[in-house]
């Protein structure tokens, strides 16, 4: 297709998508991971191993070789991470593209570059309102959390209504430019709310940053919620997050849930997670964290399969 | 200039350094723009992990950062919050101590003010230790806590964790009533430019501005600077024509605290401060007294340098190097006129402190937690008066510690501690401890302790030669360490009971306990002179050479291991909590003091109240009202020593706040009044007064 316009090209591929697939054929996937080593090229290789309606082959790393004939062939790629997703991008006869292991602003990113590729994402992020569900079960006092988010935290803004009425917790936000506004702002959400919370951001998650959000929410008694397990090994009180099993599992689910159809799918949350507390955390502040299988169901409640 | 910041998008800015620091403190600008310059240093990690499941994060509350919680601690702790600091209305860090049960807390105008836990208290509290963020500040002169010369103001504290009992342990040998264990602020956890200012009647003053910088950014640091002024005690005259001392302080502290996350694991911390100020104390001329101790300023100044590393292998497990030097100077001289003679005298004295330690933390199995450390300090004390030379007296000491916590069950921890220290004076000592926590629920816990913990001798007591000389004689021999004496001891066993009870905001903790002193050191009396009693010379003490023939006075006080005693008592601590509404902590001891036969005399037996009270209630108004009422009591109790009786005590202090400006800042102004009651008897009924305070301030963050 060398030579067609990208938007033509696309097109093409959307329809070969379409028309190769039918609902009893198997679709070729080729799966690219971002690094040789590395957390993408465990998943990708737990996703190869894994039985599958459809044909799932190697293409490559994005540090090192790419699969590209492989990958021209597939009827869909899976690119596990950022990286991965930027080297298949870079090829205009690449077939649609699942990116997998981004965050939702990395992916909201690439789609701003790549506007007029087939293009879905499947996010490591969780949806704030299973965040807001946690906080819920750990605190089922607090009426509201702190939330101070920076430039690509901002992004989940429009979720917070229906979030914060189906896990039944208000969120008090404000938005932090620069780094020196993230604990002033802290200061005042931890006035009003027994908890706060953090999403990922380059500002307000920065290692020095959370420091000092971290010190100070211990400094007001007031605990801080993370989304990963490194904020709680840090001192976050709780958190859930994605690990490559967790990831492993969403694409697997992804992959068979698949009907290639006229249209990807629209971009998802990751749905397994796992939670991490930390109980000498919770011990300083006098907090009794329920076990985790009721915290698990509490935060999956309502959800739908 | 004014430095320049580049901030992530590269952009270079200006920094508020000029701008932001207050007229008052004109030398703190060229401090705080090199700060600023210094934390403009790019972030070792500006970006995010590119492995999304591996961003790199410091563990920031480890286990040495966080209280730890009374449930699971292996000995009584008390924890003063900001919110209890705040609400007391204390300016003063002593006063803070009458807020954990059992603590007694004096002031007197010859001298620091003094905290005693269950008796025993005199004018000089060396039983129990100070430390300031791991910083033992006790003086190596003679153990006590020079408070008012602390370069930490109220203003600087996050909590202070109060061992109430013997943790020799743990904290080594004077740790030996109890530990008090201040933590200041971390630097990170302020922003931008705080002023505070507080000013009321007969020259109170408290004003003092908080520079914050590098939110965010490679280096956090703090510079804080205040100055105070007090009249603590004015002269009284008692029925019979007594007139007794009277005292004010003037004091300047400026502070210095900087912070890096070197890695994820690396954290390097640098403290540095200088108090300087002035006691004006002394007997007016109208006392018989004047002529020995008149009205005479007293210059003091302390410095200190800190500087710790921390690695953080993970939230239980650490290493932690740090060294600090301390130095305390004061300066006084005088002249007393004694019968056509114009003797000089001076109480000049240059103190220091070096110390080194090394502590590793870490779990060898999921159940076994264990603390190694170890350390050498070294102390001198310059002072011609006390020990009658030129040349600096110097003591090392070495030590080694270490505990063990075994989770035997969900329910029973064992912890087993000791201290083994190597000590100039007293040689070999070694405090242990064991301690066994059995939880009877998440939230309740019954805890009991035994051990045996060391008090050696200050220097004052191992060698003092305190002397004044006319021309070639000695005219007074004071203080006098003429024998060789043993660090006091003591053998401790508790029973304490903590419990929370969040639905109802409560918090209990309770304990019964004896502690088995024995070895108890104190002063006696002789003369070399005759009259016949108390003659020196019966007890062995030779007359020193050159003693005049016209002395100011023949008594000589030497130091004796005098005898034993028991203390039993029991205590809680309430604390009540309401959101929207308010707290209330209730603090209650009982305490029995049983004298050994050689202490009946000294009234050892009567330096505990038999009960002491105090009960904080915060309540929180409409409008960001809040008012705080502190009410302190204790029955009669004996200050040994310097100190005398004094009957019950009841104290009230009263403060009304008004927040303003942002949520979750600290900003205030409030009326503070210390004492409703107005004068109040302190350390000796007969003798002293100490000044009610009323004063208004004022908190403003921008």
């Amino acid at each position: 297709m060398v030579g067609l316009a990208p938007r033509l090209r696309h097109l093409v591929c959307a329809l070969a998508l379409t028309v190769a697939a039918s609902p009893l054929a198997a679709l070729d996937i080729a799966i690219v991971a971002s690094q040789s080593k590395g957390s993408s090229r465990v998943v990708a290789d737990a996703v190869l191993q894994a039985s599958s309606k459809h044909m799932l082959v190697h293409g490559g790393n994005a540090d090192g070789a790419l699969e590209t004939e492989h990958i021209r062939r597939a009827g869909l790629v899976i690119a596990l991470g950022e990286a991965a997703a930027l080297a298949v991008a870079a090829d205009d006869d690449a077939p649609p593209m699942l990116v997998a292991l981004v965050s939702r602003a990395d992916f909201e990113r690439l789609r701003g570059h790549e506007p007029t590729r087939p293009m879905t994402g499947l996010f490591i992020d969780h949806p704030v309102e299973r965040h807001l569900r946690l906080i819920r079960a750990v605190m089922p006092e607090a009426e509201c959390t702190g939330l101070v988010l920076g430039p690509q935290s901002r992004s989940f803004e429009s979720e917070f209504g229906p979030a914060a009425d189906a896990a039944g917790l208000a969120i008090e936000h404000s938005f932090a430019a620069s780094a020196g506004d993230v604990v002033p702002a802290l200061e005042r959400h931890l006035a009003r709310c027994a908890a706060a919370l953090t999403l990922p951001d380059s500002v307000v998650s920065h290692p020095h940053v959370a420091r000092a959000a971290l010190l100070t929410s211990y400094r007001m008694q007031r605990p801080l919620f993370g989304y990963s397990r490194a904020w709680v090994e840090a001192g976050a009180l709780a958190a859930l997050f994605s690990t490559p099993a967790t990831a492993t599992r969403d694409v697997l689910d992804w992959i068979d849930a698949f009907e290639p159809t006229e249209q990807l799918p629209e971009p998802a949350y990751a749905y397994h997670f796992e939670l991490a507390v930390n109980t000498r955390v919770a011990r300083a502040l006098g907090l009794q964290v329920p076990d985790e299988d009721t915290l698990r169901a509490a935060v999956t409640a309502g959800r739908q399969p | 200039m004014a430095p320049m910041r580049r901030d992530g998008s590269g952009i270079i800015r200006e920094t508020f350094c000029f701008r932001q620091i207050p007229m008052h403190f004109p030398l703190l600008r060229p401090l705080a723009c090199t700060l600023a310059m210094i934390s403009a240093v790019p972030a070792l990690s500006d970006e995010l992990h590119a492995d999304p499941f591996a961003q790199d994060l410091p563990v920031v509350l480890t286990g040495s950062r966080l209280a730890q919680s009374p449930l699971d601690a292996p000995a009584p702790v008390t924890i003063i919050d900001r919110e209890m600091i705040s609400a007391s209305g204390f300016t003063e860090i002593h006063d803070l101590m009458r807020l954990v049960p059992g603590f007694l807390v004096a002031d007197w105008p010859n001298g620091s003010p003094t905290v005693a836990n269950h008796g025993l208290g005199d004018a000089f509290d060396r039983r129990i230790k100070v430390l300031v963020d791991g910083r033992a500040v006790n003086d190596p002169l003679w153990g006590n806590t020079l408070w008012q010369d602390l370069p930490v103001r109220v203003d600087d504290i996050d909590r202070i964790e109060v061992v109430r009992g013997p943790h020799g342990a743990a904290y080594g040998a004077n740790a030996f009533q109890g530990v008090i264990n201040i933590i200041t602020r971390h630097p990170a956890t302020e922003s931008g430019t705080t002023v505070i200012s507080r000013l009321g009647r007969d020259g109170f003053h408290d004003h003092g501005v908080r520079i914050n910088g590098g939110a965010g950014s490679a280096i956090d640091w703090r510079l804080t600077a205040s100055r105070r002024g007090a009249r603590n005690f004015e002269s009284i005259t008692n029925d019979e024509g007594d007139v007794f001392s009277q005292e004010s302080i003037r004091r300047t502290v400026v502070n210095l605290q900087a912070s890096t996350q070197l890695t994820a694991r690396d954290e390097l911390r640098l403290q540095l401060g200088i108090v300087d100020g002035v006691d004006d104390r002394g007997y007016p001329m109208t006392s018989d007294e004047a002529a020995e101790w008149p009205i005479r300023d007293e210059d003091v100044r302390t410095h200190y340098l800190h500087g710790a590393w921390t690695r953080s292998f993970a939230a239980d497990s650490e290493l932690t190097v740090q060294f600090y030097h301390q130095a305390h100077r004061r300066r006084v001289a005088w002249v007393i006129e004694d019968g056509g003679r114009s003797i000089p005298t001076d109480l000049d004295t240059d103190t220091a402190r070096n110390e080194f330690e090394v502590q590793y933390s870490g779990r060898m199995a999921p159940r076994w937690h264990f603390l190694v450390g170890g350390g050498v300090r070294q102390d001198s004390v310059r002072s011609r008066r006390y020990f009658d030379r030129g040349r600096a007296l110097r003591a090392t000491y070495w030590q080694g510690f270490g505990s063990l916590t075994w989770q035997a069950s969900d329910a029973l921890s064992v912890n087993l501690g000791g201290t083994f220290e190597d000590h100039a004076y007293s040689g070999k000592l070694f405090s242990p401890r064991m301690a066994i926590n059995w939880a009877l629920s998440p939230l309740s816990a019954l805890r009991m302790s035994a051990g045996k913990s060391y008090r050696a001798p200050s220097l004052m007591e191992s060698h003092a030669r305190e002397t004044i000389r006319y021309e070639d004689t000695i005219v007074r021999r004071l203080y006098n360490s003429l024998q060789k004496v043993d660090p006091e001891e003591v053998v401790h066993l508790e029973l304490g009971y903590v419990a929370r009870i969040p639905q109802y905001g409560l918090s209990l903790d309770a304990r019964v306990f004896q502690d088995r002193y024995d070895g108890y050191l104190d002063d006696e009396v002789c003369r070399y002179r005759p009259p016949p009693r108390s003659n020196c010379s019966d007890l062995g003490f030779a007359t020193p050479p050159g003693f005049s023939t016209d002395p100011l006075s023949t008594s000589t006080y030497y130091f004796l291991n005098l005898g034993r005693a028991t203390v039993r008592g029991a205590e809680f601590t309430l604390d009540w909590k309401r959101p929207g509404w308010g707290r209330a902590i209730l603090t209650q001891s009982f305490t029995r003091v049983h004298a050994g036969s050689q202490l009946e005399e000294e009234n050892v037996d009567r330096s505990a109240p038999r009960s002491a009270t105090s009960l904080l209630l915060i309540k929180d108004l409409p409008h960001r009202w809040r008012a705080s009422l502190g009410y302190y009591h204790t029955q009669p109790v004996h200050w040994l020593n310097d100190g005398g009786e004094m009957g019950n005590q009841d104290r009230v202090d009263l403060k009304i706040a008004r927040a303003f400006g942002p949520r979750g800042s600290d900003n205030e102004v409030a009326l503070t009044a210390q004492s409703l009651g107005g004068r109040y008897p302190d350390f000796d009924a007969e003798k002293f007064r100490h000044e009610p305070r009323i004063f208004l301030s004022v908190r403003a963050t921008w």
